[in-house]
């Protein structure tokens, strides 16, 4: 009786660790986009603005939430407020950006450097 | 660097629980691995605090902070090794002999599980939102000097939590700082020892406490659940809470005579190291001092209460004090308890709210890890319950902190500022990984233990 007990209970045991590994590859397949080629687009920005504290941020679309807390992570130890009214802003437009830079950026702000890959610097202009 | 600085921080934590456990046991036996990984961990977390309050302190660099420690741990070593050395009995009930394959089947799980971890790691090196969004984060800005330590702080980035405890931040910080640059492998290997230490501890300590085929099921259990080693590879801070709660609960079965007050100041120490960690550790060391309080009275007199609250001070306090400081005078309030009281009041009065939050409380139980709690069920069932009378007091001590966990943790969502639906989706499954490994030792304790010659009678 008791070493039946024993089999059901290792079979229940590997039955769970089966549906265990198969749940964790299928959670592994779903990962989220991985970040390291997000981070890397922000290179050079930080140097290019040394021992500056805050700079502002500015986005393309819709607010991206992901994108911006990214963009900070990346420039640690500078401080990247969710505000496109600062002196200084960063600009986070992604590709395909040159009508949207033409059209509603450079009226408002002067590019002060494109690092590339949609990641630029701005200087508000004096209204 | 990496790995003398992991080593030097894993022998700060040796000599401190060799001298506080004072246990004499053969190299590689059950309560041998027990001792390794809590040593990992306690090492660990002073590593961190040591870092923490030597940078904020006196913006010391990395170099500095490791030399000190260096001779920390040489006058500990030569301090130590002169005393009085004395043995003591961690628990009463010996390990059971003979041997069923269900370890091998735990082993398997077990490697597979490394594997998946480390797939998760390469696919994703910053680990899941959390991690880069909060503890990475953290760490730069205070590997980044006075600057980083000011801007962390600012109001315009509120969102990144900044009055989080600092304990994985701090050894993330620790060690990019001692190697030189911010190599994704700091937080990933951090984030491996505390997965897998959580499940090394628990199998180490119900295998000496319930035997092999216990030991086996209880690591299948943690392991099978699947969101624990994911959670554990997105270098979740819960994994390390759930660690240090695990590594506090395990002491409670301590039955020395006379008592090892040592034990006690090891469990204030980790349970401040919870604090450490993360807010809800907080919530843990006032559940844990006041059940403490009510058993040890329950069981003797006020007078022993006192004598044990000496002895957790001693480890607790240090912590405290600083933690204290840190929630006092450096990190903003908790965005938890911004509301007003007449808000939290109409909240504290909605019954609605608090139906809403048994119901998910309930599914999200059930659902939990892969519906291990129904697993769970099967193994009591099917295992039958003993609950030897040795180790009753720690069994019930572990349940009552546990409930009154959960019990804090309802009511913080309760009061929650946040919206009630989002908040319980998002974190509620995390808090119920955080007490994991301390449910399963606790249900272990309740299996009846079998071994082969019991099997053959």
């Amino acid at each position: 009786m008791k070493r039946n007990r024993i089999l059901v209970l290792s079979i229940a045991a590997i039955i769970f660790s089966l549906v265990g590994i198969f749940r964790v590859l299928r959670l592994s397949s779903g990962q989220d986009q991985e970040i390291s080629c997000d981070i890397k687009r922000f290179d050079g920005v930080k140097e290019y603005l040394g021992d500056r504290r805050v700079v502002g941020y500015v986005y393309r679309g819709g607010f991206n939430l992901r994108n911006y807390y990214l963009a900070q992570y990346a420039l640690v130890p500078i401080i990247v407020v969710n505000n496109s009214n600062l002196p200084l802003v960063i600009g986070n437009f992604g590709r395909r950006n040159r009508r949207f830079i033409r059209k509603s950026i450079e009226p408002k702000y002067e590019v002060v450097k494109n690092f590339g890959n949609g990641v630029f610097l701005l200087r508000r202009k004096k209204e | 660097m990496f790995v003398i600085s992991l080593l030097q921080s894993f022998l700060l934590g040796f000599i401190l629980v060799n001298r506080l456990l004072l246990m004499k046991v053969p190299t590689f036996s059950s309560l041998w691995w027990v001792k390794i990984f809590l040593s990992t961990g306690v090492g660990i977390g002073m590593s961190s605090l040591i870092y923490v309050s030597m940078q904020y302190l006196f913006q010391l660099t990395p170099l500095t902070i490791f030399l000190i420690e260096l001779v920390l741990l040489s006058a500990l070593f030569l301090y130590y090794r002169g005393s009085k050395k004395e043995s003591y009995l961690l628990m009463i009930q010996q390990p059971l002999k003979g041997r069923i394959r269900m370890t091998e089947v735990f082993f398997i799980l077990l490697a597979i599980s490394i594997g998946v971890f480390i797939y998760n790691s390469y696919l994703n090196p910053h680990g899941g939102w959390d991690a880069w969004a909060i503890w990475n984060m953290h760490a730069r800005f205070i590997s980044s000097g006075p600057q980083g330590w000011e801007n962390l702080f600012s109001p315009h980035i509120t969102w990144t939590h900044p009055d989080y405890p600092l304990l994985i931040p701090g050894i993330i910080a620790r060690n990019w700082g001692l190697i030189g640059n911010r190599t994704p492998m700091v937080p990933i290997t951090i984030a491996f020892i505390f997965t897998f230490g959580t499940v090394g501890l628990l199998v180490a300590i119900v295998r000496f406490l319930k035997g092999q085929y216990i030991s086996a099921l209880a690591g299948i259990a943690l392991l099978g659940t699947a969101g624990f080693v994911q959670l554990g590879a997105s270098q979740s801070a819960d994994i390390t809470l759930g660690f240090f709660f695990l590594s506090t609960l395990i002491l409670l079965y301590e039955r020395s005579k006379p008592r090892n007050k040592g034990m006690l100041i090891l469990a204030g120490l980790l349970a401040g190291l919870a604090g450490w960690t993360k807010n809800e550790g907080l919530l843990f060391i006032m559940v844990f001092l006041a059940v403490r309080f009510l058993v040890t009275a329950w069981h003797r007199n006020i007078k022993t209460c006192f004598s044990e609250y000496l002895s957790l001070g001693k480890g607790l306090i240090p912590i405290g004090l600083v933690i204290l400081y840190f929630k006092i005078k450096i990190a903003p309030g908790s965005d938890l308890f911004n509301d007003s009281m007449a808000h939290i009041l109409d909240k504290l009065l909605d019954v609605e709210r608090y139906f809403n939050i048994i119901k998910w409380f309930l599914r999200e139980f059930f659902l939990f890890g892969n519906g291990v709690v129904l697993v769970l069920l099967a193994f009591i069932f099917l295992a039958g319950v003993k609950l030897g009378k040795e180790i009753r007091r720690g069994v019930y001590t572990c349940l009552l902190v546990l409930v009154l966990m959960l019990v804090g943790y309802f009511l913080i969502f309760v009061i929650t500022p946040k919206p009630l639906e989002w908040h319980l989706a998002t974190s509620l499954e995390r808090l119920y990984y955080q007490l994991a490994a301390s449910i399963l030792l606790t249900v272990s304790m309740f299996l009846r233990p079998w071994s082969i010659s019991e099997n053959k009678r």
